[in-house]
């Protein structure tokens, strides 16, 4: 095959990764342009966030000093954001794919084949890298001579930075994805290491929150300057092609320049190159399921009801897809490290440290707002309770199996229940770890109890709506769960309507504990919640009277 | 004659302004294996998903055992069971996990599933399997655990889309000896199929539909004649379609 042929094939197959991008964004046969034009704006937003924060973040060293650490820095930023970006989409879209037995059947060569998953994904890499090196490098160059040579070699590395690491990525996504798949769990072996993964970020974050606290901003910027010096140092020793690319920002070495983008191009060739020579037996080992052993015959267990089973079967799902677990389960996780910190150390004491964003109150601040501070805290709970909302995409993730759901002799009450039940089970059981938790640390009880309604109260209202919601008008034609998981409008409304009204009513009860005093606040927290879970619950109710399936079943 | 375990009346079910079938009616009686034929997109899946109550119809009624599946909706599923043309089934369970979730929800004791799902396992040569999680299974080991699973609580209508795709000969073969004898026990049987060999020397009655109306139906015998049941079949599908008739005379 010539390389035009070659080329030839690559642009259809290019073509199909970019349509099968739309479909997953819900764009359908000339529909879902909203849809589109939605995700448009928040990328943009989130664009312009990210944007916003890295140049006052880059401003700031450089006020303090520390802009020698800036180009490090940048290309950190950048490769980061490449490599998780290759560490959640490569499997499933470089290896161990759905469609993998008809591209490998299609008479292109196999090089192509891979070349079209990797480039599109490297591609965004860059485009990221770019994206969030821009700001760093405008404030660097505030203080550095911006000539031209010196601003062509920052945007050269700005692309090239993430492309080593991004292969490098791509081998060890499949590495750890063939050994999960190993296991007859493999879903909760993913979660235990991703929930790893977050355990040391928050401990990170928190030691670093602890290391910066009592001293002013000034002297936290330089502390930060230094830590990235330091850890420009400690990448540079562990990995030469970061100090190439410094040499060739800081001090324009053209050889720097020519290693750097040598490694940079020559990595992801590679990588593409011995994926491709190995393409049948990478996807074997990406798809293998569990080393098959001898088991014992399978035998039933005692009877339950419909409710008691459909909930086991519910929490199954959650406990056997670790993305859905992490994204609707996060906030309980939350709720017992928020109410563990508080055991350990004291709200006050939190408080005064400084780790908690935006807040650093001195010990007699503190005392005086013991009543609003007290109003306020059960809505940290209620907020976690809030944004862990299992149920809100459940009924859409019945998808090709909801004849089951349709066909069963229960009513749609049982099956919507079901579903309720299982995430409130969640909620409850963090709720009551978070309770004893509260109390061992010697929190007042009617305060633990206010943090337990409003936990559960929010939950299960918000749950509720985004149930309801997602049983009018389910979407069970989804290719990736995370169309409903993260982006089906269930959640968005119920995630973001909990976490609104809980900010709404912690402003109420804290208004309240300063003009009516700890008793109205009280109330409030005990009130609320439950207003909001019998309203949750009621519309629920609504939508199960109906009967399933209901109007807006894909009809 | 005994009162009809499945009764479709005036059946009608329509997209917007696409009717997919129209008026359409039929009876299964105790003891009988009624076969559905059709060709593609003539509306056999639309009218089997509105008898086990997957989706309502636009007018005209089904009943089971008497019990109208839109009026009275859990009574009526607990009567049948449903073997959809694609088993898709949860994943993240395992086969036996999948059986005791239809027990559960089908209200069988637990001695009497252990018994049952004992049984039709190993005649669909399954239980080796049931401790392996589905999404290990193969098309065809979804179909049998389907089928299996339809089976537990001992329905008195079986309904079956496609049943024999998939299935290998020996698993085909059981298949065939389980429906005849629930309908030997007094039970009714109703299934699409494109076989229409196996339609021919299973079925007690045929019933054919043809761009959603019934072209013909009752006992296979009559309906066949003296032809074969695929010359009739292709009469009958046929007789208004110039297209199609032009094409099998060039």
């Amino acid at each position: 095959m010539t390389s035009h042929s070659r080329g030839r094939a690559l642009v259809p197959l290019l073509s199909l990764q970019a349509r099968s991008l739309l479909y997953g964004l819900g764009v359908r046969r000339g529909r879902g342009r909203a849809r589109l034009l939605g995700a448009a704006a928040l990328v943009v937003l989130l664009a312009a966030v990210a944007v916003g924060y890295l140049w006052a973040l880059g401003s700031s060293m450089v006020a303090a000093g520390a802009a020698g650490a800036i180009p490090a820095l940048a290309a950190l930023a950048g490769s980061l954001a490449a490599v998780a970006l290759v560490f959640v989409k490569a499997p499933g879209t470089v290896f161990g794919c759905r469609d993998y037995d008809l591209v490998a059947a299609l008479p292109v060569p196999v090089r192509t084949v891979v070349l079209a998953r990797t480039a599109p994904l490297y591609g965004f890499g860059v485009a990221l890298s770019a994206l969030l090196s821009a700001p760093l490098y405008a404030a660097y160059f505030t203080s550095a001579p911006a000539s031209p040579a010196a601003v062509s070699t920052a945007a050269a590395v700005s692309v090239l930075a993430p492309l080593a690491p991004a292969a490098v990525a791509t081998l060890v996504s499949l590495v750890l994805t063939s050994v999960a798949v190993r296991f007859r769990h493999a879903g909760a072996v993913q979660l235990a290491l991703s929930a790893l993964l977050v355990v040391a970020v928050v401990a990170g974050s928190l030691a670093l929150g602890r290391a910066s606290s009592g001293v002013d901003d000034a002297a936290a910027l330089a502390a930060m300057g230094d830590v990235a010096g330091a850890l420009s140092s400690a990448v540079a020793s562990a990995y030469p092609p970061a100090a190439w690319e410094a040499a060739a920002v800081r001090e324009g070495s053209l050889a720097g320049l020519l290693a750097f983008a040598a490694l940079s191009l020559a990595l992801p060739v590679v990588v593409t190159l011995a994926l491709a020579a190995r393409y049948p037996s990478v996807n074997a080992v990406a798809t293998a399921g569990p080393r098959r052993r001898a088991r014992p015959a399978a035998t039933s267990r005692g009877a339950m009801s419909p409710l008691r089973a459909l909930t086991v079967k519910e929490l199954r799902r959650i406990g056997s897809m670790p993305f859905y677990a992490l994204n609707d389960c996060a906030g309980l996780l939350l709720m017992v490290a928020a109410a563990v910190a508080i055991a350990l150390f004291g709200v006050d004491a939190l408080l005064a440290s400084g780790v908690v964003d935006g807040a650093r109150l001195d010990a007699q601040a503190v005392a005086a707002m013991r009543a609003q501070i007290d109003a306020a805290l059960p809505w940290v709970f209620g907020f976690c309770g809030a944004m862990s909302l299992t149920a809100g995409p459940s009924v859409s993730l019945e998808a090709r199996a909801s004849w089951l759901m349709l066909t069963a002799p229960v009513g749609a009450g049982t099956v919507l229940g079901s579903k309720l039940l299982a995430n409130v089970t969640l909620g409850g059981v963090a709720a009551a770890a978070s309770a004893v938790a509260l109390l061992a640390g010697g929190t007042a009880p009617l305060v633990v109890l206010q943090c337990v309604v409003a936990a559960v109260g929010m939950l299960t209202g918000f749950a509720s709506v985004a149930l309801a919601i997602d049983a009018s008008r389910p979407n069970l034609s989804w290719t990736s769960p995370s169309e409903v998981v993260k982006r089906g409008l269930p959640v968005m409304v119920g995630s973001i309507g909990g976490v609104l009204a809980s900010f709404g009513l912690a402003l109420l009860s804290v208004t309240a504990a300063g003009a009516l005093g700890p008793a109205a606040s009280a109330v409030v927290n005990l009130a609320a919640p439950a207003a909001c879970a019998l309203g949750g619950l009621a519309f629920l109710r609504a939508v199960a009277r109906r009967g399933l399936p209901g109007p807006g079943w894909g009809e | 004659m005994a009162r009809p375990i499945l009764e479709v009346s005036h059946f009608r079910k329509s997209y917007g302004a696409h009717v997919a079938v129209r008026d359409l009616s039929l009876a299964v009686a105790p003891g009988e294996i009624c076969g559905f034929i059709g060709h593609n997109g003539a509306g056999k899946t639309t009218l089997i998903r509105s008898v086990v109550g997957a989706q309502p119809p636009t007018s005209g009624t089904v009943r089971v055992c008497g019990r109208d599946v839109w009026r009275e909706p859990v009574a009526a599923k607990r009567l049948m069971a449903y073997v959809p043309d694609n088993p898709d089934v949860y994943d993240f369970l395992t086969g036996m996990q999948y059986l005791d979730l239809i027990a559960d929800v089908f209200g069988v004791g637990a001695e009497e599933r252990r018994r049952r799902a004992g049984e039709l396992a190993a005649r669909l040569e399954l239980a080796d399997a049931l401790g392996e999680p589905v999404s290990a299974y193969s098309h065809g080991m979804r179909q049998k655990l389907v089928l299996t699973g339809a089976l537990l609580h001992d329905p008195a209508l079986l309904v079956l889309d496609e049943p024999f795709v998939g299935l290998d000969p020996s698993a085909s073969h059981e298949l065939k000896a389980i429906l005849r004898e629930r309908a030997d026990a007094g039970g009714a049987v109703f299934f699409s199929s494109h076989v229409l060999e196996v339609v021919e020397r299973l079925c007690d009655t045929v019933a054919v539909i043809r761009r959603g109306e019934l072209v013909a139906s009752g006992p296979t015998d009559e309906v066949r004649g003296s032809a074969s049941l695929e010359d009739v079949f292709l009469e009958l599908v046929d007789e208004k379609d110039d297209f199609v008739v032009a094409r099998r005379t060039r």
